[in-house]
């Protein structure tokens, strides 16, 4: 029976390092509560919304493909 | 498909103009000429009978205290489309030793080489990644029927030629497939490696306590190379003029560990109190990383996918993700008498997949079954030999949801537009990389919980000869989980939703019977039948029904063709209803002779000018003189009314048969093969399937196949949903034991010799190559044929040896 106390007693310490253990953080993005902290978050957040301006369909209606390529290496 | 006869009949009601004569009537042919022309054959040029071998090993020995055993299995197998297979390199290893008097440790290793090549079915053959762009003209299926049988001029050609010189390759990206199958590279290699392990403790006589570890690597290895011969880099496609010859290569690792501990008492009180508790917890982790990249114009085409590094980097990727769950469980079992027995379970999981409150969910359990057999009332009928009784009732939970669905996305140097540069915006002709929310993260997540009540009731008769086991269930699952597609004006493509609340009851019956039972000869049988009816009880979000597109088929189909509505099924097809066709009657003849649609008479959806004799016609629903989304209703169930099988088993000496027939009963299935080669598909020079020459046409007023070109608009409709019930002949087999003492010399202990065939024969009314079809299987979008790759008749010859 002692033993069995022992185990019981071994659960009741691991039961507190679960929430740390279940707390993961993304690894690969950035989340928004993260985000829009300086400047140039918001610089980028704002390049972001205005990025559809240069889209095919919009004002870059006519661009050839290659040409555009090179403009996003400039 | 259609014959070269047929095929030039329909391009010339299709496009009756000068070009089309010109390609088709040269040198003086008529449509006549090509009556005897046998023409090519695609289909049969791109599917194959192929080979499949398959060969195991085993050993197994030990002592008192050491038992082990290991096995090794070979299997290769080639696909009916060319250039496919699969194959698989198995090896496992086993052993058991017990350590002093208690102490118990055993290990168990398996590891797994797989290898699968060739163009999928299911993917696009032109894209760089092989990812799905939503022309239907993209998939391998589409070219093997599509590609016309004759050209017009020289067939060899036609054959030879990697593309098709008189279609828009801009547009129509169908390819020759024999040579496009025949040059695909696309491998995909996996490699895993499953390893578990556990020590167990015996003490104080009745508790044993017992920890587990296991551990997963799985290493999946994709590359692809499209050399100018194929779709993606031939000079004659648009991704080939831009992009060349190109390739991919992309690594995914999956690292997952398992850890489990238990405490276990068992004990027996007065011989007739028999007691085992169970508790403990499990904490388990899973690990994935993902990296790759795409290079284009790829300079030396003859190093092939080695070569990849002197190309253009098109894009790059590198990412990873991780989840974890902990749980605590116990269980008590209780047996009285030997005759009834109790069980109470309860666990708690603890899922890191969901936002921090939402995190625990709370699992119990009971269930209690009643050995009727051992009780005299029973004993006393001489015909039942055993019964038990069984009723149970548990909840219990689903994660199912991407390892960061609660929250949202922001991403840079996503590919934006058309011309795939990276998302930003100049500022003072300074690039700024733009940040841009890809994901939107669902905060209010929670477990999916299903409650399952049972009862069941086993049978067996006279002697053991007939058994019976009847089941009757009933789930409900409460929050199902689902990656929901969302509105396009939200901008986001699917998120994951607590959709609402499903419910399923049923019946099962199995039962197994011996016909016959002598010395020489033996007949058993088996049957099964199961019934099950769903239905969605309720949709959150105040949601009146859940439509669901069929994704990256056909983007001219963006409709969506399944509907959830509470309290019907889960999945029913969802469309307009088919009206016939628009006959000449229906309109006025002016001067020119073109027909125009009589003003009191219904339009399809489209507008009346373009309406012509033979044209689709559609029912207008709800009667306000409009064909539009409102006039759409559920036209057939995917789901079957029921499902089972039926197996004989024969034995007369030392030969035995087994025969296992399997159906299906009461399920549709949406067959949008025949949409696009029944006439939806208006591009010149595409065949279409053999039943598309019954088309309406002016001396052929009573078909109910649209004229060539009059489909009208895309829309879904009751016309391309079949009956996809069907019964098949799954396997035939034959065996053959040698006798025992021809083996005894030998020191052989058991020879056996067999052929067995899988798929013999098919009953249904399905006109597609298998019923038992499903390419975007999931709840929601259940018995969807498109491009399916097709179920192949397989014959085996096999031997077993046992020393």
């Amino acid at each position: 029976m002692k033993k069995a106390i022992i185990v019981l007693l071994l659960i009741a310490i691991i039961t507190p390092s679960c929430k740390k253990f279940l707390d993961t953080k993304p690894t690969d993005f950035v989340a928004p509560v993260n985000y829009y902290k300086t400047e140039q978050d918001l610089n980028q957040a704002l390049a972001g919304v205005y990025d559809r301006l240069g889209d095919m369909r919009v004002y870059a209606r006519g661009c050839r493909i290659s040409w555009c390529l090179a403009m996003s290496f400039l | 498909m259609m014959s070269p006869y047929e095929f030039v009949r329909y391009q010339l009601e299709l496009n009756p103009t000068a070009a089309t004569e010109a390609l088709y009537l040269n040198d003086g042919k008529t449509l006549e000429s090509y009556r005897d022309v046998t023409g090519v054959d695609w289909q049969d040029q791109a599917l194959r009978t192929a080979n499949m071998q398959n060969h195991s090993i085993a050993v197994r020995g030990g002592t008192d205290k050491t038992k082990y055993s290991f096995s090794g299995n070979v299997m290769t197998q080639d696909g009916v489309l060319l250039n496919s297979g699969f194959n698989r390199y198995q090896g496992r290893f086993q052993i058991d030793q017990k350590i002093g008097k208690n102490f118990k440790a055993a290990v168990n290793v398996n590891y797994t080489h797989t290898k699968r090549f060739g163009q999928m079915s299911n993917q696009t053959t032109d894209n760089l990644n092989g990812a799905s762009s939503g022309n239907a003209s993209s998939y391998i299926f589409y070219s093997i029927w599509g590609y016309r049988p004759v050209s017009g001029g020289d067939d060899g050609q036609l054959l030879e030629d990697p593309f098709d010189e008189d279609i828009t390759s801009t547009v129509d990206l169908r390819v020759n497939p024999v040579i496009n199958l025949k040059n695909a590279y696309n491998y995909q290699f996996r490699n895993t490696l499953y390893a578990n392990a556990f020590l167990e403790y015996t003490f104080l006589k009745d508790f044993k306590l017992k920890i587990a570890g296991g551990i997963t690597e799985s290493e999946l290895r994709g590359e692809r190379f499209n050399n100018s011969q194929t779709a993606a880099g031939s000079p004659f496609t648009t991704y080939g003029a831009n992009f060349g010859v190109n390739g991919s290569l992309n690594n995914s690792f999956t690292h997952s560990w398992l850890n489990e501990n238990t405490l276990t008492y068992n004990k027996v009180y007065n011989t007739k109190h028999q007691v085992n508790a169970v508790g403990g917890f499990t904490l388990q982790r899973n690990d994935v990383q993902t990296n790759g990249f795409t290079a284009i114009l790829l300079p030396n085409e003859s190093l092939g996918i080695k070569g990849l590094e002197e190309g253009t980097l098109y894009s790059s990727i590198s990412s990873g993700s991780y989840s974890t769950l902990a749980s605590f469980l116990g269980r008590v079992n209780y047996t009285f008498n030997s005759k009834y027995l109790f069980t109470v379970s309860y666990r708690a999981d603890g899922s890191s997949r969901f936002a921090s409150g939402n995190r625990w969910g709370y699992f119990p359990s009971a269930a209690f079954a009643w050995r009727l057999g051992d009780e005299t009332v029973i004993k006393n009928i001489g015909a039942i030999s055993d019964a038990k009784f069984r009723v149970s009732y548990g909840i219990t939970g689903n994660n199912r949801v991407s390892d960061f669905a609660y929250m949202s996305v922001l991403r840079q140097n996503v590919s934006s537009n058309s011309a795939n540069t990276n998302s930003g915006y100049f500022f003072n002709n300074q690039f700024v990389q733009g940040t841009v929310p890809t994901e939107v993260g669902n905060e209010n997540l929670v477990w999916e919980r299903t409650a399952q009540f049972d009862l069941g009731l086993d049978v067996s008769m006279f002697n053991n000869r007939i058994s019976l086991v009847a089941d009757y269930y009933q789930k409900r699952t409460n929050d199902l989980l689902l990656d929901a597609t969302l509105a396009s004006s939200t901008g986001y493509g699917s998120a994951f939703k607590n959709i609402g609340t499903v419910s399923n009851r049923g019946l099962e019956f199995t039962l197994n019977t011996v016909n016959i039972e002598t010395k020489d000869f033996s007949w058993g049988s088996g049957f099964n039948i199961a019934f099950n009816r769903n239905k969605v009880e309720e949709l959150n979000y105040d949601q009146s029904s859940l439509t669901t597109r069929v994704g990256s088929w056909s983007s001219n189909f963006n409709a969506s063709p399944y509907i959830a509505l509470p309290g019907r099924q889960v999945a029913s097809f969802y469309g307009y209803v088919f009206d016939g066709l628009y006959q000449i009657e229906d309109f006025d003849r002016l001067i020119d002779g073109t027909y125009v649609l009589k003003p009191n008479v219904q339009n399809n959806g489209e507008d009346a000018s373009t309406i012509r004799p033979g044209y689709i016609k559609y029912k207008d629903i709800n009667g306000d003189g409009i064909i539009n989304a409102n006039d759409q209703t559920v036209i057939g169930s995917p789901i079957p009314k029921h499902i089972g099988g039926f197996s004989n088993n024969l034995r007369y000496k030392q030969f035995d048969v087994n025969i296992f027939f399997q159906w299906s009963y009461g399920n549709d299935l949406l067959n949008a093969n025949r949409i696009v080669f029944e006439g939806a598909e208006r591009r010149a020079n595409v065949n279409m399937l053999a039943s598309y020459a019954d088309r309406w046409t002016p001396d052929n007023i009573g078909s109910l196949l649209p004229v060539a070109g009059g489909y009208g608009p895309n829309f879904y409709s009751n016309r391309n949903i079949e009956d996809g019930s069907f019964l098949r002949l799954k396997t035939v087999s034959l065996g053959y034991n040698l006798p025992l003492a021809a083996l005894k010399s030998l020191k052989i202990a058991d020879v056996r010799v067999y052929a067995s065939a899988q798929n013999l024969i098919t009953w249904t009314n399905y006109s597609g190559l298998n019923p038992e079809v499903s390419v975007r299987d999931s709840p929601l979008t259940p018995g969807f044929d498109w491009s399916a790759y097709p179920a192949a008749r397989t014959i085996t010859l096999g031997l077993n040896v046992t020393f």
